[in-house]
């Protein structure tokens, strides 16, 4: 599906098309030089499309062509995740800056998780097997957790277990499974699965009443005005009273089993500060560093706005590093 | 939000510090305004309220289907421009989240940290202490505060002994209990057990009737008493002081625990002692005192 370029301001282009195109579908305005910026349908108005660009806008002209795609704008979930520091498209930032240095371009998009690295598989139900979205088929170790691999969540109704890979070393794109589905088609499974971001994620017999208090060690929160596991809670302050080294606190010393912090819209000084202390930082419950149960996502306030709103989320901020000094 | 829910139906317990969720919403408004649509208050889209409760919406508890239970909970930042709590994203905020931290400027200039303020705070959840001990505490922080704003007008003078010794415990607790030292090893985490204990050992005191014959030693009295309670903070955690079955504490890793050779911390069973001992001479004190009292209305 393709469209052209009629007007751009801001992180906003208008498009013509002829196609019949969905609200919330991705797509890719592809600038003179070839480049493609990432964007997200926000309204359709007959044929005239409004596109939020998740890169700064600058170059692009009216008469540039945009390549729409059927899928929304999602995240790739599998093994690997934990460590990671990501940027708002999930574009891991350390690989990035490593392949086109500290100032990034727009238009740079690479695979959210290693897709070479070997993970130790083990398979936890036998051919013939009837499963469901969410099952559990097997289960690799992550940091120091086991990592279970399940059958997508979009997938409806029940599947029967085909085969199955044995114990051993696979990278997360190797096919790991093959499901029947009622009707006799195959499904190939891998251990990475995809997931539209603004839908919720949740496949589950029941919703529980949030009543087990989340523990967080400083006593005002615990004592006074606590927390619980499944709720949530809010932290208005303003500016540099401390809501940032609060955070640091909790997310170093709460009882939870994984932490994801989103740092969205804060100057870039302390967004690598951050990326720069947490590697040091001793998980005192492990002993070991605490980014082996922490991801952090990460958009500063230089970044196109757009961006923020879908970074949201993501795990949060999802959005374009016109030049972060990551 | 996508890749904690991803966790939670591993079967993990999840936290998600979103901070801050004001640029978010600072982001919807730029968009908005781009897409012309109709502005609400003070231009944000008339959507904000809708969008930033689908956010929080999206945390939880859940039973999976195979019966483990696992959740994400949401911690949002929220940055109200000058600290002014009535701007729309913080209003639409309050409504939906369960907690509420208000992070204050003045106790923060104060060096009281962590800088949430005890009065404008609120929690719906029930956490590891008795509700009912909480809420004594609450009025009692409550009434201190009433107590100093009216000394602010009739000064220490006009102020009634009772009053003045509510406004001191109040203090107390702030600075022993609610303050705590982020960069300390020791003061930085309290867990649960521990908390507990101290907790009713403040509480003993809060409730004590000190009648002390002056200010001056009532401020003398309180404020030693507060000293030895920030010592005992920094005294590591000895978990024999209660008894075993009542213990909800994970055990620590002992490879984490470090060895302390500083001499300068206290023991936390030596520091308990000073302190009941404290208590009790000046319960006693006050007991002869009411006595001797009572007997010269005798005698006159």
């Amino acid at each position: 599906m393709k469209g052209r370029i009629k007007a751009v301001f801001g992180n906003m282009v208008v498009a013509q098309t002829e196609d019949r195109v969905v609200k919330n579908a991705i797509g890719y305005c592809v600038r003179s030089d070839g480049r493609k910026l990432l964007c997200e349908i926000i309204r359709v108005r007959g044929d005239c499309v409004d596109l939020q660009i998740f890169e700064e806008t600058r170059g692009l002209r009216v008469g540039d062509h945009v390549e729409f795609q059927e899928d929304m704008l999602s995240v790739v979930l599998g093994p690997g995740l934990l460590g990671q520091i990501y940027d708002g498209l999930q574009n891991p930032l350390p690989e990035l800056a490593e392949q086109v240095g500290f100032f990034l371009e727009p238009g740079n998009y690479i695979h959210a998780l290693d897709t070479e690295c070997p993970w130790d598989w083990t398979p936890k139900v036998q051919a013939g097997a009837v499963v469901e979205a969410a099952d559990t088929l097997g289960s690799v170790p992550e940091s120091i957790f086991e990592h279970n691999i399940m059958v997508p969540f979009g997938w409806e109704g029940q599947y029967t277990v085909q085969s199955v890979a044995k114990s051993g070393s696979y990278p997360i794109v190797k096919e790991i499974a093959t499901l029947t589905d009622s009707s006799g088609n195959e499904h190939a499974v891998t251990m990475e699965q995809v997931w539209p971001v603004k839908r919720p994620l949740c496949v589950a017999k029941r919703r529980l009443l949030p009543s087990k208090p989340l523990v967080t060690s400083v006593r005002i929160i615990d004592s006074m005005f606590p927390i619980v596991q499944g709720g949530t809670y809010c932290i208005p302050g303003p500016f540099g009273a401390g809501k940032t080294v609060l955070q640091q606190i909790t997310s170093r010393h709460a009882h939870v089993d994984i932490v994801i912090i989103t740092a969205c819209g804060e100057r870039a000084g302390e967004v690598v500060d951050t990326i720069r202390e947490f590697p040091e930082l001793h998980d005192p419950r492990t002993g070991k560093s605490l980014m082996e149960r922490t991801i952090i996502i990460c958009n500063t306030s230089a970044m196109p706005v757009a961006a923020r709103d879908a970074s949201v989320y993501t795990g949060w901020p999802r959005a374009m590093l016109p030049s972060i000094p990551v | 939000m996508t890749l904690a829910e991803y966790y939670r139906q591993i079967g993990l317990n999840v936290l998600l510090l979103a901070d801050s969720t004001s640029r978010w919403a600072q982001a919807m408004r730029e968009i908005s305004g781009r897409l012309e649509e109709i502005p609400g208050e003070e231009a944000f889209p008339a959507y904000l309220e809708s969008r930033i409760a689908n956010f929080y919406e999206r945390a939880g508890a859940i039973e999976l289907r195979d019966k483990r239970i696992a959740s994400v909970t949401i911690g949002g930042t929220v940055s109200p421009a000058g600290g002014n709590f009535d701007e729309p994203v913080t209003q639409a905020t309050l409504k939906v989240v369960g907690a509420f931290h208000g992070l204050s400027r003045s106790r923060s200039d104060a060096r009281r940290y962590p800088a949430i303020d005890p009065l404008d705070s609120w929690s719906k959840y029930v956490g590891i202490i008795d509700p009912k001990k909480v809420q004594k505490v609450h009025n009692m922080l409550r009434r201190g505060d009433e107590v100093r704003q009216m000394m602010t007008v009739v000064g220490e003078e006009g102020t009634p002994i009772e009053d003045f010794t509510m406004m001191l415990k109040e203090e107390f607790f702030d600075s022993a209990y609610l303050q705590q030292n982020a960069f300390d090893d020791v003061d930085a985490a309290t867990s649960i057990d521990r908390q507990r204990f101290v907790f009713d050992k403040i509480l003993e005191i809060l409730e004590a009737d000190f009648a002390f014959k002056d200010k001056d030693e009532a401020r003398h009295t309180l404020k030693k008493i507060s000293s030895m309670f920030i010592n005992w903070n920094y005294a590591p955690w000895d978990e024999s002081v209660i008894p075993e079955s009542d213990r909800e504490d994970e055990p620590m890793d002992k490879s984490v625990r470090r060895d302390d050779g500083e001499t300068e911390r206290g023991d936390f069973k030596e520091i308990l002692g000073q302190i009941d001992q404290t208590i009790q001479s000046l319960l006693k004190n006050a007991g002869k005192s009411e006595v001797e009292g009572e007997l010269e209305q005798v005698t006159a």
